[in-house]
């Protein structure tokens, strides 16, 4: 006798779901959507009722919360799902990881808990083990389920990010972290309460496995609470509408929602293929070899995506190609990687007034297995996953995005390549004491990309999270008290150009205060500058910039201060007074994007710069006006006008216009000088293919991706390589 | 209609023009459901800006687009005139390339030093209109990357199924990339 | 001066909206009127004679009469929304702590403040303000200031100066700000609630050399302004300070001008975001620019106080938006972040929750999912299809329903047309539903209710309170109209309507308090480890935080004419568990810690806040206590309306109240319904369901279950039979 409706097993009920599924197309099998139909007013009704039960239980239950990442950044997310796990409605805050919920409560059944521990009114259950549902190890569920007449009719879920995970490097993300055994504290999914109260022991876990036991405990507490608050609202409905309604209703839901999603994909889109590409270096040479020989190298990790918009109006996003499965911090299971891709859809189509799970069954996911996004290695590291293979988000972003234009609706046109950036923080002051942090609150606040009508804005959306916020600076530092922020600012210049340009790209630049005894920071990123935000701009506009950090050593900030000389306050001042010596430093590490961990002393200037996003159209057609813009609020600096844009000015900020004219004349001869025809170049790479003119990193790169035959298949087509081409 | 006023063939040619107030912009993105005729608004303005007089059936780039060709053909061209190849050919084959391969030649088009990308594993490809040099596409990727195919469209299941006004010359063939046709050509060629 | 006045006299009240001014005017036996009068956003002193006049004119007396006898004259303007809205604020330069110059084109990322879930979503649409200053007016000052941390003992003390302050700086920054002509100066350093040297010493700098230049820019300090954490929301406080009060009360001083020369001679007063009466030389006077709102909750509660009610869910539903506030054991709960306008400011602030759905909503539908949205896009005052709006509203559904009388809409000024709603409600709800007209109508309103059902019980749960202990006060032009739909999915336990539209706002000007809210952020830790000795060094904090507010609030009150007898204090803190983000309100009884015993009682009160929201598995008390801030109500007295007393009449209503009857359709049926005129009915009648009662500021509609009656002052209780 299972839990579930007329006491059928859940994982009865499971397979109905996927047979109907599979025979239909239709989720739940629905093809006659009867309460659509009949009443629409009613369902609606209770729709709202369920977001609302949602979004109260966030608005209450994140204020128990301990880290500014859940109250601030509001990184804290809470659903109702159905019996199955499907997520019908949730609130505000990381909406991808709805998308998490079917493949934990999956494993839940397919563990076999109904038969072993049992699932009763009261239970408690939690995970955030990547191989069973989580992306990675920071991603905490929480869910209660929810019995209405002993039948398990509903999941009450709570999530959130935390801040401080016990892994190898301190933190919530590390780029450093070869296996499972390096990424921190991972709890497969386990009972932990009952009679809606945690166990002792689970307290006790988190305070011997994390590096900030009380404020992950207050954490756990904030989950339980909001799905406690769920549990009861979701009782509340069952009540009003009725259990069948209830069943009927969350189903029907879910299929409305993916025929509203495939509507507005055949409305705005165009059919068709669309490939992208996000390339990220990882360097782990010279790092962890002693330990980890399999990981003492460096990796060019290739992220591509062919995604078909199908005939109808479904997606098959297909990532052949990708980089092999290996022990670093980048690989994700696939329901991970599904989760995080589906951040870049809500702003696309999926913004309706439920975020739910229809999007898995629009989206077939071609992952090849072996790959880092679908590892046969159950302790590989994942540490990261999130935020490398969470480029798959933004690379719906410019499917989207170009389809979009394509097709006439420029104003839905959001062409931007989110980054997450940040770092954990590990110390023991001059009395002894330990404390750990981690911080990205810079993800909070992505500048965007040019659009096909606009320049993109500074500070303004953020990927994870569609509610923004990046925080304040008295609060943050309170939590990390050893890290002075002498600029929180917008760098000029730093955005990539165009037509219409990149918003301008954030910073943060630390003066590393009275650390103590010891202190080490390590920084990790999804951009790297060494490769931009992505490989392409938008018809001729420059690809976005990518992470930029640096650590200054034993500098004269000291004497600067004392004696009020000028101090920086970001990455270009700094690296301006390094040059003409009035700043300096004993040594200086400038890392691209990820760093290991850097011990750090007083008077050391910690810098971090976020991002800056892509240019949109060829930035000689930038018209002039905009660029008196640019240097009245100066956004960009005069050299940069005449270099990029071709644009003189008179030095009152106003551009001259003939000269103006003139000189873009110019630029687009030295255009027609240097560059080749298409086929000459097409010799040129040839000749370097043949002769493997490539730099170690490529090598490997292309030396594993072909490895899989649709990727080999189109660089042998492509060059035209001889049959036996191999590397 | 509300609709067709925030969707006024003014208001989106305003649009196209990055001219329309940011209100109207913000009307637009609320528009629910979208306006079904905006594809057809879209074709007659880009139409209306372009030199030439060949049909066009879809803009892919802001200077590019796929026209009907006079023999049946439907090629890439650009709003100068000058014509590529068959749009199922990427048409970046057919640009004029220039590729920067060190710091120095990035530093030209990177206002921020430290984000000069690293040229030992990535080259930046810029492609230009061999009629009129505009620049229609940048792209960073290591040496010998096939370049990114944008978008290949399906232009007859689009015509034919979504826009339910199906284009005269229908043929399973045009949803064939055929890149590779012209590179197998100029290794033939030599 | 605002003091008990022995003469008794006129009471005045205004509330100025975006469209109409009301007065709501109150004689020397409890008896008031109310006048109207179109907003005149140019001279607002114009509006105001123009609408105390209105009302003058049903007592036929002048308004010299009524400013001659006033004891006090309360206004909320519109001014500083306007300059808000309209971006025509004051040139204003900023001094910020260096490395923060671009915090205010940054805004922390909060670009969808005020947006729907939706529109949240559709990242599209999320936008920057329009700026309060113009980047080349805002100068960096070099100096930090460390904020302490939870680690307390064991690293930098709270307030320490890391980076002394770079004078030059600010000499450079102001002179470049006042050569280029800004009008006003604003000063704000990070941690400056901690440690305010810094900031202080800059704006004494900056004040000197405005001196010295003989002009007349005023220099704001942003912990003059509100001394508490979160330098984003304090610089939104600050910059608004800046660029709105001056010009909000030059207008105010203009129309207290106006008054004086009809013979008023106090100081006129304005409403506060917290619900306070102040006089308009209130130094903080950006605190007035959210007070609107705050007007009918001040109105329920005064009512409530007369009904002898402490607890009271109010509800305010007006042609484009829905507030919902909750009154407990007679307090108004104070948000500390209110957003206002795509700004997320640090000012306390009534808290409202505000929905966009009101009867001007519009509804769309969406043929191919049959989804249906409400709103945000709202008629106002065009009504619907039925009177000049393009598209269908809420108020056509109550329309062809037989809930609004077309010919007796605003008492017959306008005509609505049926026939025209009834074809547009068919043509885009029923068919792309494929449903019954009437049917599908009374669904959506059915909708519209329950979403208004939510965001009340949220209101209450979210602070631990249970509905049925509370009274539900219906008002604004819309509230009588939908009532019954709203306390059908309430489990309250009862319902009072007020049928006063929008001049409901304009009393609770008259009834609101005067005092002064005071917020000091602090710092202290009660860790279960301390010694009793400890934990009173800490008490003794609290004790001078207290006192310091206390001597600026009797500085403050005197300089508005209140001596010290007069005034009287609240306390209060904000406590949370060591490590938590958050902070919870909680009010204290005694505002000095002088045993451990105080103390206790300071954290039992936290406690008591905490649980009653929260369940026994969030409390977290062997971590410890961090008080956070301290805040105190520094109130005088202040004459406040009283309502006259009718004699109680008898249950069965006069028979020329009755307009026959008429059909409107609920719970799926046609039923007749009797048609009454509420300013013909009398205390002590009581009137059956199925019934409408019409009056021109609103309707009140009683399905067949319920039943209303008049009480002795002629407010309206809803019962069920």
């Amino acid at each position: 006798m299972g839990v579930g409706y007329k006491d059928k097993t859940l994982r009865e009920m499971l397979g109905e779901k996927d047979r109907l599924f599979a025979e239909t197309g239709c989720i739940y099998g629905l093809k006659e959507l009867e309460l659509v139909e009949n009443d629409p007013v009613t369902l609606m009704k209770f729709q709202m009722r369920l977001v609302a039960a949602c979004t109260n239980a966030r608005e209450t239950a994140k204020l128990v919360s301990a880290s500014p990442v859940a109250l601030q950044m509001g990184e804290v997310l809470f659903m109702v799902a159905t019996a199955e796990g499907d997520v019908v409605s949730s609130s505000h805050g990381l909406i991808g990881h709805i998308q998490c919920i079917p493949f934990i409560v999956r494993s839940m059944i397919e563990l076999g808990f109904e038969n072993t521990d049992g699932i009763r009114e009261g239970d408690i259950f939690s995970t955030n083990d990547p191989l069973y549902g989580s992306p990675h190890g920071s991603d905490c569920y929480t869910l209660i389920p929810v019995f209405y007449d002993g039948e398990l009719i509903s999941w009450a879920v709570g999530f959130n990010h935390i801040m401080e995970v016990g892994g190898i490097v301190p933190g919530n993300l590390s780029a450093l972290s070869p296996t499972a055994f390096t990424d921190g504290f991972l709890y497969p999914p386990m009972k932990t309460g009952e009679d809606f109260r945690q166990h002792q022991w689970w307290e006790l876990l988190w305070m011997r496995r994390t590096r900030m036991g009380g404020m992950n405990i207050l954490d756990d507490k904030m989950r339980v609470a909001g799905a406690m608050a769920i549990r009861g609202k979701v009782l509340e409905a069952v009540e009003e509408f009725g259990a069948d309604y209830f069943r009927k209703a969350t189903k029907e839901i879910l299929e409305r929602e993916r025929r509203q999603y495939i509507e507005t994909i055949k409305t705005q889109a165009v059919p068709g293929k669309y490939q992208t590409l996000k390339l990220t270096p990882v360097r782990y040479k010279g790092t962890v070899g002693k330990l980890f020989p399999n990981s003492d190298r460096d990796w060019l990790v290739h992220m591509p995506m062919e995604t078909t918009i199908e005939s109808d109006g479904t997606l098959t996003p297909d990532l052949e190609g990708l980089t092999s499965e290996a022990e670093f911090h980048c690989n994700m299971f696939p329901h991970g990687t599904k989760a995080m891709a589906s951040l870049g859809l809500w702003p696309m189509f999926a913004h309706t007034a439920t975020t739910n799970t229809a999007l898995a069954y629009m989206t077939d996911y071609k992952i090849p297995l072996g790959s880092m996004s679908n590892p046969m290695n159950p302790f590989t590291g994942t540490s990261m996953g999130t935020g490398v293979l969470g480029a798959y988000a933004q690379q719906y972003h410019h499917v989207f995005s170009y389809t979009y234009f394509a097709r006439g609706f420029l104003e839905e046109c959001f062409a931007r390549s989110p980054n997450v950036a940040g770092y954990g923080i590990d110390g023991v002051f001059g009395d002894g004491e330990r404390w750990a942090g981690g911080n990205f609150s810079l993800i909070g606040g992505d500048s965007t990309g040019g659009q096909p009508y606009k320049d993109g804005e500074p500070c303004l959306s953020a990927i994870t999270n569609p509610e923004s916020d990046i925080g304040e600076t008295e609060l943050y530092e309170f939590y990390e008290p050893t890290g002075l922020n002498i600029g929180r600012k917008l760098v000029p210049n730093y955005c990539a150009h165009g037509k219409y340009r990149g918003g301008l790209g954030m910073v943060m630049c630390q003066l590393i205060t009275q650390p103590g005894q010891h202190l080490t920071m390590a920084v990790f990123s999804s951009t790297s500058s060494e490769t931009g935000t992505s490989a392409r701009g938008w018809c001729g506009g420059y690809p976005g910039l990518g992470t930029v950090c640096y650590f200054l050593h034993d500098t004269n900030m000291k004497e600067l201060l004392e004696k009020g000389l000028p101090y920086p306050r970001d990455f270009v001042e700094a690296r301006e007074m390094l040059k003409d010596d009035t700043l300096k430093a004993g040594s200086v590490d400038l890392y691209p994007a990820d760093s290991p961990n850097v011990p750090c002393k007083d008077g050391d200037l910690f810098i971090l710069g976020a991002h800056a996003n892509s240019g949109w159209g060829d930035p000689v057609e930038r018209e002039y006006a905009h660029l008196e813009e640019d240097l009245r609020y100066g956004w960009l600096t005069t050299d940069v006008v005449e270099k990029i844009y071709g644009a003189i000015s008179d030095g009152d900020g106003k551009i001259k216009v003939s000269e103006s004219d003139a000189r873009r004349e110019e630029m687009k001869k030295k255009r027609a000088e240097r560059s080749v025809d298409g086929k000459e170049w097409w010799k040129e790479e040839c000749q370097k293919l043949l002769q493997k003119q490539f730099d170690p990193d490529v090598y490997a790169m292309y030396a594993d991706c072909m490895k899989y035959q649709k990727f080999r298949d189109r660089m042998m087509s492509v060059w035209q390589l001889p049959e036996d081409y191999q590397l | 209609m509300r609709q067709a006023e925030i969707a006024s063939k003014d208001k989106i040619e305003a649009l196209v023009e990055g001219k329309l107030p940011d209100h109207d912009v913000k009307e637009l993105i609320r528009l629910a459901p979208k306006d079904k005729d905006r594809f057809w608004k879209y074709l007659e303005i880009l139409q209306s800006k372009v030199p030439w007089k060949d049909k066009i059936l879809l803009r892919i780039s802001d200077h590019l687009f796929i026209v009907a060709s006079e023999g049946g053909g439907r090629v890439v061209k650009c709003d100068c005139g000058h014509e590529f190849d068959d749009y199922r050919v990427n048409w970046k084959f057919n640009a004029r390339v220039y590729v920067r391969r060190t710091r120095e030649e990035m530093a030209e088009v990177i206002s921020v030093e430290e984000s000069i990308l690293n040229p030992n594993i990535v080259e930046m490809r810029e492609f230009y209109c061999p009629g009129c040099f505009a620049q229609l596409a940048v792209e960073v990727v290591p040496v010998g990357y096939p370049p990114l195919f944008e978008i290949f469209p399906d232009l007859d299941t689009f015509y034919r199924d979504w826009l339910g006004a199906p284009l005269d010359n229908e043929d399973p063939g045009w949803y064939q990339e055929k890149t590779a046709e012209l590179t197998s050509q100029w290794s033939k060629e030599g | 001066m605002v003091v008990q006045n022995e003469h008794k006299g006129y009471l005045l009240a205004l509330d100025a909206g975006g469209t109409m001014t009301d007065t709501f005017l109150v004689n020397e036996k409890g008896e008031w009127c109310l006048g109207k009068y179109l907003t005149d956003h140019e001279d607002e002193s114009k509006s105001y004679m123009g609408s105390i006049e209105d009302a003058c004119n049903s007592w036929e007396i002048t308004t010299a009469d009524v400013h001659k006898g006033a004891i006090s004259s309360t206004y909320t303007g519109t001014t500083m929304l306007n300059v808000l809205l309209t971006q025509t604020g004051m040139k204003v330069g900023l001094l910020i702590t260096s490395g923060y110059e671009h915090t205010p084109i940054m805004e922390r990322a909060l670009t969808w403040l005020g947006q729907s879930y939706e529109d949240v979503l559709h990242q599209q649409l999320h936008e920057h303000t329009p700026w309060l200053v113009q980047p080349e007016n805002i100068k960096p000052i070099r100096e930090r200031i460390h904020g302490g941390s939870p680690y307390m003992v064991h690293h930098i003390f709270p307030g320490t100066v890391i980076i002394p302050l770079v004078e030059k700086d600010v000499v450079k920054g102001v002179q470049e700000l006042l050569d280029d002509g800004v009008e006003v100066i604003g000063v704000l350093t990070i941690f400056s609630h901690v440690n305010p040297m810094h900031e202080a010493r800059a704006a004494q700098i900056a004040r000197e050399m405005v001196q010295e230049r003989g002009l007349d820019v005023q220099v704001h300090a942003s912990h003059e302004i509100c001394p508490v954490s979160n330098e984003n929301e304090r610089l939104k406080s600050l910059l608004l300070q800046c660029y709105i009060s001056q010009v909000g009360r030059r207008q105010l001083l203009n129309v207290e001008e106006a008054a004086r020369k009809d013979g008023y001679d106090h100081n006129l007063l304005t409403l506060l975001s917290y619900g306070a009466a102040a006089d308009i030389r209130f130094p903080r006077l950006y605190e007035a620019i959210i007070s609107g709102p705050v007007g009918g909750m001040l109105g329920a509660r005064e009512i409530a106080g007369m009904v002898k009610r402490a607890n009271l869910v109010c509800a305010d539903l007006g042609g484009t938006t829905f507030d919902v506030g909750v009154i407990a054991h007679n307090l108004l709960p104070v948000n500390k972040s209110p957003d206002f306008a795509g700004h997320r400011l640090r000012l306390p602030m009534v808290a409202l929750d505000s929905i966009g759905a009101g009867t001007g909503s519009v509804i769309h539908v969406d043929e191919v999912t049959k989804r249906i949205t409400l709103g945000p896009e709202s008629a106002g005052s065009d009504v619907g299809t039925c009177y000049i709006y393009p598209e269908i509203t809420i108020g056509d559904l109550d329309l062809i329903l037989g809930y609004l009388n077309p010919e007796y809409f605003l008492g017959g000024k306008v005509t609505l047309n049926k026939e025209k709603a009834l074809e547009m409600v068919t043509e885009r709800l029923a068919k792309p539903l494929g449903q019954d007209v009437y049917e599908v109508s009374e669904k959506v309103l059915d909708m519209m209710h329950a979403n208004m059902v939510d965001h009340l019980n949220a209101m209450l749960l979210s602070r631990g309170l249970n509905p049925a202990e509370f009274t539900l006060a219906c008002y604004g032009g819309s509230g009588p109209l939908h009532a019954w739909g709203i306390e059908r999915g309430l489990k309250i336990k009862e319902t009072l309507v007020f049928p006063w539209g929008a001049a409901f706002s304009a009393f609770g000007c008259a009834a609101a308090e005067y005092f002064h809210r005071y917020d000091k952020a602090v710092t202290f830790f009660l860790a279960p480890a301390m010694t009793d000795e400890i934990k009173l060094m800490q008490g003794q904090g609290l004790s001078m935080a207290w006192q310091e507010l206390e001597n600026r609030a009797y500085e403050e009150l005197e300089a508005e004419g209140i001596s010290r007898d007069k005034v009287s204090f609240r306390y209060g803190v904000s406590c949370r568990y060591i490590g938590q983000v958050s902070s919870w309100e909680a009010p204290v009884i005694k505002g000095r810690v002088d045993t451990v015993e105080d103390l206790d009682n300071v954290i039992a009160s936290f406690e008591q806040v905490y649980t009653s929201i929260y369940p026994i598995a969030a409390r977290y008390p062997e971590i410890g206590y961090q008080i956070t801030e301290v805040y105190l109500e520094a109130m005088a007295e202040k004459i406040r309306p009283v309502m006259p007393v009718y004699r109680l009449g008898s249950k069965n209503p006069p028979k020329e109240a009755s307009k026959g009857q008429r059909k409107a359709y609920m719970d799926g049926k046609w039923k007749e319904f009797d048609i009454w005129e509420m300013d013909l009915l009398e205390a002590g009648n009581r009137i059956d369901g199925p019934a409408i009662i019409e009056h021109p500021m609103t309707t009140l509609v009683i399905p067949a279950e319920n039943y209303v009656q008049f009480d002795d002052h002629k407010f309206i209780w809803y019962w069920s039979k």
